[in-house]
């Protein structure tokens, strides 16, 4: 604190030349000088003083941080998060029911098809049936008119609204985002979904939301569009699990899971299996080199002194 | 992970309409281990209580006592156990758990 130290003893000498019933007097009588002493010294308490607003307004706009970001949400240990766990399928087969009954009204899934559940939660009969019971526009026919027709395993999960300005028009200026891969498009994906669709709660004391928007701490800001869809027994689940509400978070993660990565399996399998040839490969190499080397590395040098 | 019903198998096979969504079991059972950002937060309830200018608000521990509560669900050793039954054929079991641990819950 140099600068207080240098502020004092400038104060001390204005003081000391000038009488001290009139200093301000004789510093406006001595604002000629520019390079005054006393003008220094009132000038460093200017910026003293403009510092610590700035430092104090800083301070506020940091404490807004906290609700821009989110609640930080906790990390759970999901079955498929082992180096060689697959995913649950029971779990992604009632998933895909708690996302038909409850989220497809407003989100869409375009990037998956009816023919990639096959396998993974349904047979193809399962399927195939489930497509015929929605209604897809085709092509031009011959007589050069669309038709509906009722829907095959290749066609995509259907869309609830027909595009992004109709989707805003129907739910107050929000888009309800396209889930196919909203697992890996948010940071933490699959525990920031679970945290956000099970975390709806009072507001904290001194915040208020307004109408149309819903509290929620997981989601930046605080204020999200989507109002509280997850409740206990909202969806009957085909298999008799009980659908309480984190039931149908984890389910409904799952699946989203799925849906973002329907290649982890692969992948597992195929990093496994790959680490495992190239680490005998490392052996192997190191081994061979070590071999070759060992004739440089086990020369011997003999230095012959000649008198 | 194990968010079948949380609910202890004697309550369960007795009743099939009413079930427990474990993950708000868990909260409560989690809120003595958070006693004091709680604290912290209701202090701050109590400080704003007469503001009116709109810009006071107790955030900040309101998300230190979530925080906590999160941490402790999601590290209970109930988290680590899935179970799947069926109530209506009475009896089937289906054990669905990678790391099937039986651990009796510490809280």
């Amino acid at each position: 604190m140099v600068g207080g130290g240098v502020i004092q003893q400038l104060l001390r000498r204005k003081l000391q030349s000038q009488s001290v019933a009139t200093p301000v007097l004789s510093w406006f009588s001595s604002k000629k000088a520019t390079e005054d002493v006393g003008s220094a010294g009132v000038r460093a308490f200017a910026l003293v003083g403009a510092g610590i607003t700035g430092l104090l307004s800083f301070s506020t706009v940091a404490s807004a941080d906290e609700a821009e970001h989110g609640l930080e949400c906790p990390n759970y240990p999901w079955p498929h998060d082992g180096i060689l766990s697959s995913y649950d399928h029971a779990s992604i087969r009632r998933g895909h029911q708690v996302y038909q009954q409850v989220c497809a009204s407003c989100h869409s899934m375009s990037l998956i098809s009816y023919r990639d559940l096959v396998g993974v939660a349904y047979t193809e009969e399962e399927a195939k049936a489930m497509a015929a019971e929605i209604e897809v526009v085709d092509g031009p026919n011959d007589e050069g008119e669309m038709f509906t027709r009722p829907g095959k395993l290749s066609d995509r999960l259907p869309e609830p609204y027909s595009n992004e300005s109709a989707a805003r028009f129907a739910n107050g200026g929000a888009y309800p985002p396209d889930l196919s891969l909203i697992t890996k498009a948010r940071h933490n994906g699959q525990n920031y979904v679970f945290a956000l669709l099970t975390g709806y709660r009072d507001p904290p004391a001194g915040i208020s939301i307004r109408d149309g928007l819903h509290y929620n701490p997981y989601f930046p800001g605080g204020a999200i569009a989507m109002p509280k869809m997850l409740n206990d027994e909202a969806v009957e689940y085909e298999d008799g699990t009980p659908a309480t509400e984190a039931q149908m978070g984890k389910d409904v993660v799952s699946f989203l899971s799925w849906a973002a990565e329907p290649e982890m399996e692969e992948r597992k399998l195929m990093g496994f299996k790959w680490i495992f040839l190239l680490s005998l490969a490392l052996l192997q190499a190191a081994y061979y080199r070590r071999l070759k080397w060992s004739v440089l590395k086990s020369r011997k040098l003999v230095l012959d002194v000649v008198n | 992970m194990s968010f079948a019903v949380y609910s202890f198998r004697l309550t369960f096979a007795m009743a099939d309409e009413e079930v427990v969504d474990p993950k708000k079991y868990l909260e409560e059972s989690c809120k003595p281990k958070c006693v004091k950002p709680l604290l912290e937060y209701q202090a701050c309830v109590k400080r704003i209580q007469g503001d009116d200018s709109g810009h006071k608000h107790c955030t900040g521990q309101y998300f230190d006592y979530w925080h906590c509560i999160d941490k402790c669900v999601s590290c209970t050793k109930a988290v680590y156990e899935t179970e799947m039954k069926k109530g209506e054929a009475g009896g089937d079991y289906i054990v669905l758990s990678l790391l099937h641990v039986v651990v009796s819950r510490d809280v």
